[in-house]
């Protein structure tokens, strides 16, 4: 994480699909289907007071602003 | 001269109480508050009277001490402005530096205000003292004095509260409701992409429970104060302060976002703790305009040309 732009911090990325992300700034988490990505997503935001984006159906990012 | 330093002061004095009112602001409405700013109040207005009675009686260095009342006035703003900026880490929803300038500019005026109301008291009381020796021979010197010197203060007083007042966002735009869309996850408002919203149950809350609104300049000069980020972030506090939310610090997603389109229009979408639309637009619409977000580009040399106006 911490790659500030304009003070937001992308924290994680959360994927069903391991194709779409590759190593970065931010975690990377597979999930294994769609509520697991919903619930790890859910519970990342929660945990560093982020937000919820989504990029694409299967891509998600938690980012905090 | 102790009647009419009396007499000034206490009109200087009142004329700054008159001025601190409490108010959804929840600043200064606090006894503290009150006892900092009626104290500098009644400091003003003593200083504003003083001046003039103390060069009738021929005191030149006496009057200079309105400057450094002045300049004691220039810290009334610094003063506010630190308090402001400390408090705005415990706001869930800022009031913005912008605002928090405009708020501190409005505490320093508002004590010339008091200064001025003792200053033109004291200037009338001793024009009715000269008149004495010729119209108003029959009052005598004191009388002819405060008959002068009261209604003065007294206009004084209230031409400057009003002209101080400063417009509202209704005076520049018309606040229409809009309603809330999600194209994909990006809440939209009006055609404007305001931000993108992954969590599922936090669209189906907007939906449910949300309001939006749209906030049209009625002219190119209203479009760019309105398009100032610090008269943008106003209006966010504002409306939240005034209806409640029902964000906590870890949903940002129901943090209020005012968008621009291209046209000028702002959009602006909430999760009110009440949700009443007509409270929801009378909030917005009585939101102060900041004066330091004001432009006017059309008065300019260039503006004109924007007006199709062409020189010769």
């Amino acid at each position: 994480m911490n790659r500030s732009q304009n003070g937001v911090d992308i924290v994680a990325v959360i994927t069903t699909n391991p194709d779409r992300a590759q190593g970065g700034g931010a975690t990377v988490l597979i999930a294994r289907d769609r509520a697991d990505m919903e619930q790890i997503a859910f519970r990342t935001a929660k945990l560093v007071k982020g937000m919820v984006h989504e990029l694409a159906e299967d891509l998600w990012i938690v980012a905090v602003h | 001269m102790g009647l009419p330093l009396l007499i000034g002061t206490l009109l200087g004095s009142l004329a700054r109480f008159s001025a601190l009112r409490v108010d959804y602001r929840q600043y200064p409405s606090y006894p503290q508050g009150y006892v900092i700013h009626t104290a500098l109040g009644i400091l003003g207005a003593f200083l504003g009277t003083a001046g003039p009675l103390a060069l009738a009686l021929g005191d030149f260095t006496a009057a200079s001490f309105l400057a450094v009342a002045a300049s004691q006035f220039r810290e009334i703003r610094d003063v506010e402005r630190q308090t402001l900026q400390a408090l705005e880490q415990t706001e869930l929803v800022p009031r913005g530096t912008g605002y928090i300038e405009g708020i501190a500019r409005v505490f320093e005026a508002r004590n010339y205000l008091a200064m001025a109301a003792g200053l033109l008291f004291s200037l009338g009381y001793l024009a009715g003292e000269a008149l004495a020796a010729g119209p108003l021979a029959a009052l005598g010197e004191r009388w002819s004095g405060l008959l002068v010197g009261i209604p003065l203060s007294l206009v004084a007083w209230v031409r400057l509260e009003r002209y101080t007042r400063g417009p509202r966002v209704a005076d520049l735009a018309d606040v229409v409701p809009a309603p809330i869309e999600f194209d994909g996850p990006m809440l939209t408002v009006a055609g404007v992409a305001v931000m993108n919203v992954g969590w599922g149950p936090a669209r189906e809350r907007y939906l449910k429970e949300g309001l939006a609104a749209e906030i049209r300049p009625r002219s190119a000069a209203a479009k760019a104060t309105l398009a100032n980020l610090g008269q943008r972030q106003a209006i966010a506090h504002d409306v939240m302060a005034l209806i409640g939310s029902q964000h906590d610090v870890d949903e940002p997603e129901f943090t209020p976002l005012i968008r621009r389109r291209a046209d000028g229009t702002l959009v602006l979408a909430i999760l009110p703790a009440e949700r009443d639309v007509d409270a929801f637009l009378a909030a917005i619409r009585q939101v102060p305009v900041l004066e330091g977000s004001v432009r006017k580009p059309l008065q300019s040399p260039v503006g004109r040309y924007l007006k199709g106006e062409r020189p010769e």
